[in-house]
């Protein structure tokens, strides 16, 4: 790796780079999908490339290649630079990057178990498993399991001196049931929608969710579903469980808040925002009880790392802070912009892509009290559980969302199942009237291995700590 | 250039069913934002994937390097996957070959200052205004061999221009994709997105409710392209999980809706084969508003008695047979002729961030993005600011009165181009707006 990372950066330099960075990576990935007691995909896939991103002429360029070949890399490199010389022929000014200091480091995230040594046929027969017992339940024509692992191995220098390892270990797991009849389709997932939890960790994550004895529990939800009354429309008030206060952070705030959106550099492609540079410290978000974090030093979290791919140090920032925005995601080409240096958020999808400014750990910091409590508190609403859609506008003001299940509370209790739930609101309007947030026995770092952004179309391992959270006047039951 | 490493693997494995895909892309991506190019990438990747089926038990192994030591190991891992992983009683062997049409181009290499050049040209064309877009370039090379004689490999060049102009609060949208650089009118396509950016100001409040809609060819896009998420795949059917449950032989849209699986159209780009390396065929989804047909892979064309329709993913994967090629087949009017005829309406460019509400009920939700304005008296009065449309898919297509005589390409993130056109639609009911 050190050789031909090496190769790459000093033929870039020679060629009239200004700047030069590289990554080379080895990634190893491993994917188990179950349905119906069948193993119907499973994934096991090796790849290796190198990524060289330069300027030259003042401007940015980009080449990556999985032939590694002497050859090769050294066209590889020299292309990086052609590609930047072509880019400066629409510069307006020169890329500026905020200063970085050098770092010399090595970095692995801890794992107990390496999920690569433990015996494939044992995570099928897990599966193969939780699936049989879903299927036993009444309507329950369609039952999954998957598994997840990924192992990735990164060799990260520049030309301003740093040179980083880092090798991290990912895992993730989940059951879905479904049940059908005609005309109907619902579906129950644990711990997660979309293939369950995930996180920076080894096997033993698969072995906490536990996932045989939740597989019956979520099958005779999927089932009672079936029989249950859609969700009526009205307004209320809206108590969301952990997993989609974590998508709601997402939507609405980890991306909102990323300063290449804000500066208009995804405009044609995901959106901008409608925050400006100039609502720091300004900006009313939420409430009072509203404070967001960044922080990719968090454990086990699955947007936690090292470094991130300028080899800038992992950090926490404030992001909200009583409900006022005080924080971006930056790098170190918009955080030039704004004066200071990167936070640490910039991150490419393998060797094949650019890095581009992600979300970390984007984080809803606990409140006080347990589930229980706020139900308990809450004389008439809607309890909403588990993401089944999303959708936000491309300044991520306008948002709907759909879950999988629904109770109503009344009088402090929850009573009847609610199908098809979903709701809907304007982000500082949603934010200003959360009233209540669960406290850490409640929390916890939900990981989204999908966020998608930028072009070519990358994929992102992030991570959001939640805990349950309650919203007034909320309008529900979008039909 | 890559036959000989897949024939490698196939004469190594003799006597066992294996399948070596390969899929590789050439690709050089110029990003540009705030009218400059703030992103660069080029990008020579490979992957080759080997099956190996022992008695219905299925072992892959994917891998992006192709010395002898890696297709040696990737072989021998993918042989041991299978002997652990439990038997499918529904494998039917792997598919035969069937003759293809190939029409195999050569490898065109674009330079990127030719591409910046480009965008410059698309930037300068849009008068000053804010140009942010992508200008991408793909070659795309597909080859696929297995143990029953299937050894075929075409090539697919792609250009695809996707483009936001902005002038303030406003912005106009574009998008072309095409077989040749030389195809795409960036001059053109810069006006088109400015003259919708400059018209676009101080755009007033609606409130939720039910509209007559013209959809440009964009929009149109996004239904098609979710519609073809949501159930034409005969696994989808099998399962319960598909809109035509109980349809299939059944209006279900209005007369004037035609759809197909279009590989054959003149303006569709696709290979001509599918993952499995079985022929792509055309096959009438819905006509004249009836559901008619669903798309097949091999498996589950056995499973029903039928032909595959050349619609396989690469197998074995968890969503079954895919429309690659949905076209939406033309009518007879043209935009303007949608716009005049509107009393009251909005036109709607295109949608964004679109996902899928309810299946079964083909209900999606999104927002009007990109020059959303009302139709009064059959003129385009006053931009709107952009709505959250909440609507059933086939009950739009059941309320469509017009269609436009000219295919438009229309990209949705995520899924496979469809070829459509305008769209008029009586009823169509947005949720909300944002600011």
């Amino acid at each position: 790796m050190r050789d031909i990372a090496y190769m790459a950066l000093n033929t870039a330099l020679e060629y009239g780079a200004t700047f030069c960075e590289v990554r080379v990576i080895k990634s190893r990935r491993q994917g188990i999908n179950v349905k119906n007691e069948l193993v119907e995909e499973l994934i096991d896939k090796v790849e290796e490339g190198i990524g060289i991103r330069v300027i030259a002429n003042g401007s940015w360029g980009f080449a990556g290649t999985s032939f590694l070949d002497k050859n090769n890399i050294i066209e590889t490199a020299k292309k990086a630079v052609n590609i930047a010389r072509a880019s400066s022929l629409t510069k307006k000014r020169n890329v500026e990057l905020s200063p970085a200091k050098k770092i010399i480091a090595t970095w692995s995230n801890p794992v107990k178990i390496n999920p690569f040594e433990v015996p494939l046929d044992k995570k099928v027969s897990l599966l193969i498993e939780a699936t049989r017992i879903m299927t036993k339940v009444k309507d329950v024509k369609i039952a999954e399991g998957s598994m997840d692992f990924w192992e990735t191995e990164k060799f990260f220098i520049n030309s301003e001196g740093t040179e980083i390892f880092q090798h991290i270990i990912e895992s993730g797991g989940g059951i879905s049931a479904y049940g059908i009849r005609e005309g109907d389709v619902q579906r129950r997932s644990y711990p997660n929608s979309f293939g369950g939890q995930y996180e920076t960790r080894g096997y033993e994550l698969i072995e906490e969710i536990n996932l045989l004895d939740n597989a019956q529990r979520i099958a005779e939800e999927a089932s009672a579903l079936l029989d249950a009354p859609e969700c009526p429309s009205m307004v209320t008030t809206l108590i969301l469980d952990g997993s989609q206060v974590a998508l709601q952070v997402h939507e609405s705030i980890g991306h909102p808040t990323e300063l290449d959106r804000i500066l208009g550099m995804e405009a044609s492609y995901a959106g901008t925002s409608f925050i400006s540079v100039n609502d720091r410290g300004r900006l009313k978000y939420g409430s009072k009880i509203m404070n967001i974090t960044a922080d990719a030093t968090l454990p086990n979290g699955l947007g936690s790392f090292g470094y991130d791919d300028e080899g800038v140090p992992a950090q926490r920032i404030d992001i909200v802070k009583e409900g006022i925005l005080v924080g971006f995601l930056t790098n170190r080409e918009t955080a030039y912009v704004l004066g200071e240096t990167s936070n640490g958020t910039c991150r490419a999808d393998g060797w094949k892509n650019i890095p581009l400014i992600r979300m970390t750990n984007i984080n809803l910091e606990p409140g006080t009290g347990t589930l229980e409590d706020l139900i308990k508190d809450t004389d008439e609403g809607i309890f909403m559980c588990t993401n089944k859609s999303w959708s936000i506008d491309d300044k991520r003001l306008n948002f709907q969302f759909g879950l999988e299940i629904a109770w109503e509370i009344k009088n402090g209790k929850l009573t009847r199942i609610l199908k098809n739930p979903n709701y809907t609101g304007i982000t500082p309007e949603f934010w200003g009237s959360l009233d209540a947030v669960c406290g850490p026995s409640e929390w916890k770092i939900w990981g989204v291995p999908n966020c998608g952004k930028g072009q070519p179309g990358q994929l992102a391992h992030v991570g959001h700590g939640t805990s349950p959270a309650r919203f007034r006047n909320v309008r529900v039951g979008v039909k | 250039m890559y036959m000989d490493s897949l024939s490698y693997i196939i004469d190594k494995a003799k006597g066992i069913d294996t399948e070596c895909f390969l899929m590789s892309n050439r690709r050089i991506l110029t990003r540009f934002a705030n009218s400059y190019i703030h992103q660069n990438v080029s990008v020579d990747e490979m992957e080759l994937s080997i099956r190996v089926v022992l008695d219905g038990k299925t072992g892959k192994v994917s891998v992006n390097q192709l010395s002898k030591d890696v297709l040696d190991s990737a072989l021998k891992r993918a042989t041991e996957i299978a002997k652990i992983t439990p038997p499918d009683p529904e494998y039917f062997g792997l598919p035969n070959p069937i003759p293809v049409d190939i029409r195999k181009k050569e490898y065109q290499e674009i330079d990127p200052e030719t591409l910046a050049k480009k965008v410059k040209e698309f930037i300068t064309a849009t008068n000053s205004l804010n140009a942010s877009g992508a200008l991408e370039v793909s070659n795309i090379t597909m080859a696929i061999v297995n143990s029953n004689g299937i050894s075929i490999e075409d090539n697919l060049f792609m250009v695809s221009l996707e483009a936001v102009v902005q002038d303030g609060d406003s912005s106009g949208y574009v998008y072309a994709m095409e077989r040749n650089l030389e195809d795409i009118d960036f001059v053109s396509l810069a006006k088109t997105a400015s003259d919708k950016a400059r018209k676009g100001h101080n755009p007033i409040e609606l409130p939720p409710g039910y509209y007559t809609v013209v959809l440009e060819p964009q929009a149109v896009g996004t239904l098609i392209s979710f519609l073809g998420l949501m159930g034409f795949g005969a696994k989808q059917f099998e399962e319960k999980r598909s809109f035509l449950v109980g349809k299939l032989g059944e209006k279900i849209t209005s007369d004037l809706i035609n759809i197909w699986d279009y590989p054959s159209h003149p303006k569709a780009i696709s290979l001509p084969f599918d993952f499995e390396g079985l022929p792509r065929r055309d096959v009438i989804l819905i006509d004249k508003g009836v559901a008619k047909n669903l798309v097949y892979d091999f498996k589950y064309a056995k499973k029903a008695g039928k032909e595959s329709t050349g619609n396989a993913l690469p197998q074995p994967n968890t969503d079954g047979p895919i429309p690659f090629n949905l076209t939406l087949l033309p009518g007879k009017s043209s935009l303007e002729e949608m716009i005049t005829s509107t009393k009251r309406g909005i036109l709607v460019t295109r949608f964004h961030y679109t996902n899928i509400v309810d299946p079964i009920k083909t209900i999606i939700t999104g927002m009007t993005r990109d020059g959303t304005f009302l139709i009064e008296d059959g003129e385009i009065a006053t931009p709107v600011k952009n709505m959250r449309f909440t609507q059933s898919i086939l009950e739009a297509l059941n309320s469509t009165e017009l269609i436009g005589k000219d295919l438009f390409r229309a990209g949705e993130h995520f899924i496979y181009p469809t070829l459509v056109p305008a769209l008029k639609i009586n009823s169509f009911q947005f949720t909300g707006v944002t600011r």
